[in-house]
């Protein structure tokens, strides 16, 4: 197996590992901000400024995966 | 800006803005998929006859260079690298023949090529700057709607950052504020057909990512003074153990706040980038399934629709976030009195404000 065909089975099994672990910590950031919204309705505003940060952390990190190929693509292809 | 959307809600219908919203989304998508189409058959035409034209792809950093000596094997190494986007001004202009050869041949097509997102991005900055200065002028007793809606919006930017800095930080809304606006505005253009925002390129990102890397820990060591940003810096030692792991802690912490930007830069860059990717991807797939139909079709399907929907979002959020989080990046430099951190070296500074 040569590198591209390796690199074409990888990243998407990469980018979906990233993805399933991005999953299951945004369901679970997003579901106690919702709980935390449903006991207490008066702080919605600053429970939602707080999980929309957390969720942006837990996103970037499949962001990264995302965007690893396009930078490994570059950097590999421009030589 | 959470504020001004809930002001603005009595004065438009939920259901009128989505039926606005959709019919402006199919629009876009329509007139987005014929220039695709357009671009597809008209690129191929060209491209028959001459040398593979120039593409985007490249960063402008080091395409100056490189692209000048033109190369065939660097330009065989873009065609391969190239990302479907949605097609814009430059990337058709570029595509047109002047006086029998490729517009992207010519230096004006040349300079049009590398500076393309940096083109766009000083026409979105300067419309806004026209549009908001325009309204500020007015300055009338009775304002109108557009004054309203611009002030309505400063103050919940006020409201916004202001409440996540604290008093003191009043003074650094504006920066976080135009940073908003900066992303918020180049999303949200890059939606429009025959544009596209600059916040898709990782020059863009970067460099907000440095500014805002810069302006926190200028402004960091300007309020807390030399001594007290250092302290912060090696994990606020107090007593022995901690004052024992202060080398360890600098390291890490240094780390930390270099990554900052990183992560602030490939965030913004990877979502934008993504959904340019995703919905190029999706019009090039409804150009070729209206090829099955149409050989040489003038429109295609415009299958990117929902994703332009979606980037409204994402847009948003992503400006949200990069805002936010350049907030609480200030926030946690500033001698922070009235968070109830408890750092104990901090009284008597605060004391003498």
């Amino acid at each position: 197996m040569d590198m591209f065909t390796a690199a074409a089975f990888a990243y998407p099994i990469g980018l979906g590992l990233a993805a399933i672990g991005a999953g299951l910590g945004l369901g679970k950031a997003v579901s106690s901000a919702m709980e935390a919204m449903g006991r207490q309705p008066e702080a919605a505003g600053k429970i939602q400024t707080g999980m929309i940060i957390g969720a942006a952390f837990i996103e970037a990190l499949a962001i990264y995966a995302l965007i690893s190929p396009f930078i490994a693509q570059i950097v590999f292809l421009k030589k | 800006m959470i504020e001004c959307m809930r002001g603005l809600r009595p004065l438009v219908g939920h259901r009128t803005l989505v039926l606005v919203a959709l019919v402006l989304a199919a629009f876009l998508g329509f007139s987005q998929a014929t220039f695709a189409a357009a671009e597809e058959t008209h690129g191929a035409a060209a491209e028959s006859h001459a040398a593979p034209a120039a593409k985007h792809g490249e960063s402008a950093v080091e395409g100056v260079v490189k692209e000048a000596e033109g190369d065939i094997h660097a330009a065989e190494h873009e065609e391969a690298t190239e990302k479907p986007e949605l097609p814009n001004l430059i990337s058709v202009l570029l595509k047109m023949n002047v006086g029998g050869k490729p517009l992207a041949h010519t230096p004006v097509g040349h300079f049009m090529h590398v500076f393309e997102v940096q083109i766009f991005m000083v026409l979105i900055t300067v419309i806004s700057a026209v549009f908001i200065f325009g309204t500020l002028r007015l300055r009338m007793m009775v304002p109108g709607k557009l004054q309203v809606f611009l002030e309505m919006m400063v103050e919940g930017f006020y409201n916004f950052f202001g409440g996540i800095l604290g008093s003191r930080g009043k003074k650094y809304v504006p920066f976080v504020a135009s940073l908003f606006m900066f992303i918020w505005l180049n999303n949200m253009f890059g939606l429009l057909p025959l544009m596209t925002g600059a916040t898709g390129a990782y020059e863009t990102t970067v460099t907000l990512a440095v500014i805002v890397f810069f302006y926190v820990q200028i402004n960091g060591i300007r309020e807390a003074g030399l001594w007290h940003w250092f302290h912060h810096l090696m994990g606020s030692p107090n007593d022995a153990v901690t004052w024992a792991l202060a080398p360890f802690m600098l390291v890490l912490e240094t780390i930390g706040e270099l990554a900052k930007p990183l992560s602030l830069s490939l965030r913004l860059f990877g979502n934008m980038m993504g959904e340019h990717i995703l919905s190029g991807v999706f019009l090039v797939l409804g150009v070729m399934v209206m090829g099955i139909v149409w050989p040489n079709p003038l429109v295609g399907v415009p299958l990117h629709t929902p994703f332009l929907l979606l980037g409204l979002l994402v847009g948003t959020i992503q400006a949200l976030v990069f805002s936010l989080l350049s907030t609480i990046y200030l926030m946690l430099l500033l001698p922070h009195d009235d968070h109830g951190h408890g750092h104990e070296g901090e009284h008597g500074h605060a004391a003498a404000h």
